[in-house]
């Protein structure tokens, strides 16, 4: 008896150093991608029998609830495709136009993004963070790190890859940041997630830093990892404390969250390198480029923009 | 977790509990409600350490926490490591709490539950999922109050399919 019980309490001490080791392994490296692909295959039929449910009563009010008149919807979305394709033929003749003139700049080009749509799948994950579950995985070429977006913004990144699906952390999710810009000034500033559905919250702005409530918050492509351009957030509050260096401002995401909906997993464009520019003048004509809605000249007169969070764009 | 002749027979009634607890943990449910969702994988787990502790314990443990950190797509380690002292403690004090009328071994799934709930807690505030959004003893309490009903459930079972 007493000889199985230390054999326990030896085994509990391997066992815990063995847990922390493959821990630190997993959150430092990628090295257990193998792994962790290799047993998303284990445990698919968990969740194929965990997201039943909700598959079922979608269908259920799909059929025999929700009684959508097909007509008056091929009506509808045929009204909508007609808009938005009017829409784009003026985009595409305007990003003709852009790309001509960037190359004037000899500022760097950008090709678009390729999109895969995906599908929000009802698992719950982790409890206690932000993650969703997309019906997508590395046989479609999804990568870790690979941005999300959903029809209104940016939704967040793909943080585990398995075979048939990813784990997304959203960017409320307090390990997440994404570097934006306001839309209305250009002003670059980062959003953090708090932890908490729904709230973002943009730390280290200069208390005359111009932000107001309603700002639109768009990715601003700086860091490399987000596409730039797309919508993230819009600020909610903004408040002043005498007390602290910094404003308190708080946002919303405006990407929605619902199960069943389609997501984009999104591979960003290469930005080709500027032609012929200086080497020195290289970083700041890069910054200078992302400046999408400013009114600063991209590639002359190099950006005082270092630090985020400077009232530069007044 | 030898299997030895006489009680090999059972084995499934393990297996189906397991996976229908990891099933359970992660069923969507309503926003609102999940932060007290049970945690079905470690009350089935601490059934079994407590109804056959010279079966199950550390290791069990440690297996279904690393399975359950693949179903979650969590940190790899995190759940296998609270499991296994899960485990470890359900094994340990096996033979005196089962002897415990059943509100009193409910306080002891209490301190398990809770034991887990900070060791996984404290595990995801280390990896960077700082502020949680809902209480954390919500999930704890909810394992409690559920404890009799469910040891009454899985011993029903246990004794039909002759497992021991």
């Amino acid at each position: 008896m007493m000889v199985r019980r230390l054999g326990a309490t030896y085994t509990l001490i391997l066992l815990v150093i063995v847990s922390i080791t493959v821990m630190i392994i997993d959150h430092q490296s990628d090295s257990l991608r193998r792994l962790r692909l290799a047993g998303s295959l284990l445990v698919m039929p968990i969740h194929l029998v965990a997201e039943a449910p909700a598959r079922i009563s979608n269908w259920i009010v799909d059929r025999f609830v929700q009684r959508v008149d097909y007509q008056e919807l091929y009506a509808d979305l045929r009204r909508r495709n007609l808009e938005l394709r009017a829409r784009l033929g003026r985009l595409e003749a305007v990003e003709v136009e852009n790309q001509r003139l960037r190359r004037l700049l000899s500022a760097s080009r950008r090709a678009s993004d390729e999109v895969l749509l995906a599908e929000l799948v009802a698992v719950s994950l982790e409890p206690f963070t932000q993650q969703v579950l997309v019906n997508r995985g590395s046989v479609s070429g999804v990568y870790e790190g690979q941005p999300v977006l959903d029809p209104n913004g940016v939704l967040g990144q793909v943080t585990r890859v398995g075979a048939f699906r990813s784990a997304v952390s959203l960017i409320t999710d307090s390990s997440q940041a994404v570097p934006v810009q306001v839309l209305r000034n250009g002003l670059r500033c980062i959003v953090y997630g708090t932890g908490r559905s729904g709230q973002l919250t943009v730390p280290y702005l200069d208390r005359n830093a111009d932000i107001r409530q309603g700002d639109m918050l768009v990715s601003s492509g700086m860091g490399g990892h987000f596409p730039r351009g797309y919508p993230v957030a819009r600020v909610t509050d903004v408040t002043v404390d005498v007390n602290e260096p910094f404003l308190g401002v708080s946002a919303a995401p405006v990407a929605a969250l619902d199960y069943g909906r389609e997501v984009l997993l999104v591979w960003p464009g290469e930005e080709d390198a500027p032609a012929q520019a200086p080497a020195a003048a290289q970083a700041d004509s890069d910054d200078g480029t992302l400046e999408r809605p400013s009114e600063e000249t991209p590639a002359g007169s190099p950006p005082a923009d270092g630090a985020a969070g400077s009232d530069d764009a007044q | 977790m030898r299997s030895n002749g006489a009680g090999s027979r059972g084995w499934w009634i393990v297996a189906v509990t397991f996976a229908v607890a990891m099933i359970l943990n992660s069923v969507v449910l309503p926003r609102a409600w999940n932060g007290y969702r049970p945690d079905w994988l470690t009350l089935v787990l601490i059934y079994w350490c407590l109804a056959l502790p010279h079966r199950f314990g550390v290791g069990s443990g440690w297996l279904a926490g690393f399975v359950l950190d693949l179903v979650e797509h969590s940190l790899l380690g995190q759940n296998a490591m609270s499991k296994a002292v899960v485990g470890f403690l359900a094994n340990r004090f096996a033979f005196r709490v089962r002897m415990f009328p059943l509100w009193q071994q409910s306080m002891v799934v209490l301190l398990l539950l809770a034991v887990d709930a900070a060791l996984v807690g404290w595990v995801q505030s280390l990896a960077g999922h700082g502020v949680a959004d809902r209480p954390w003893w919500g999930t704890v309490v909810t394992g409690t109050l559920l404890w009799p009903l469910l040891y009454l459930v899985l011993r029903h079972s246990r004794r039909r399919s002759g497992l021991q």
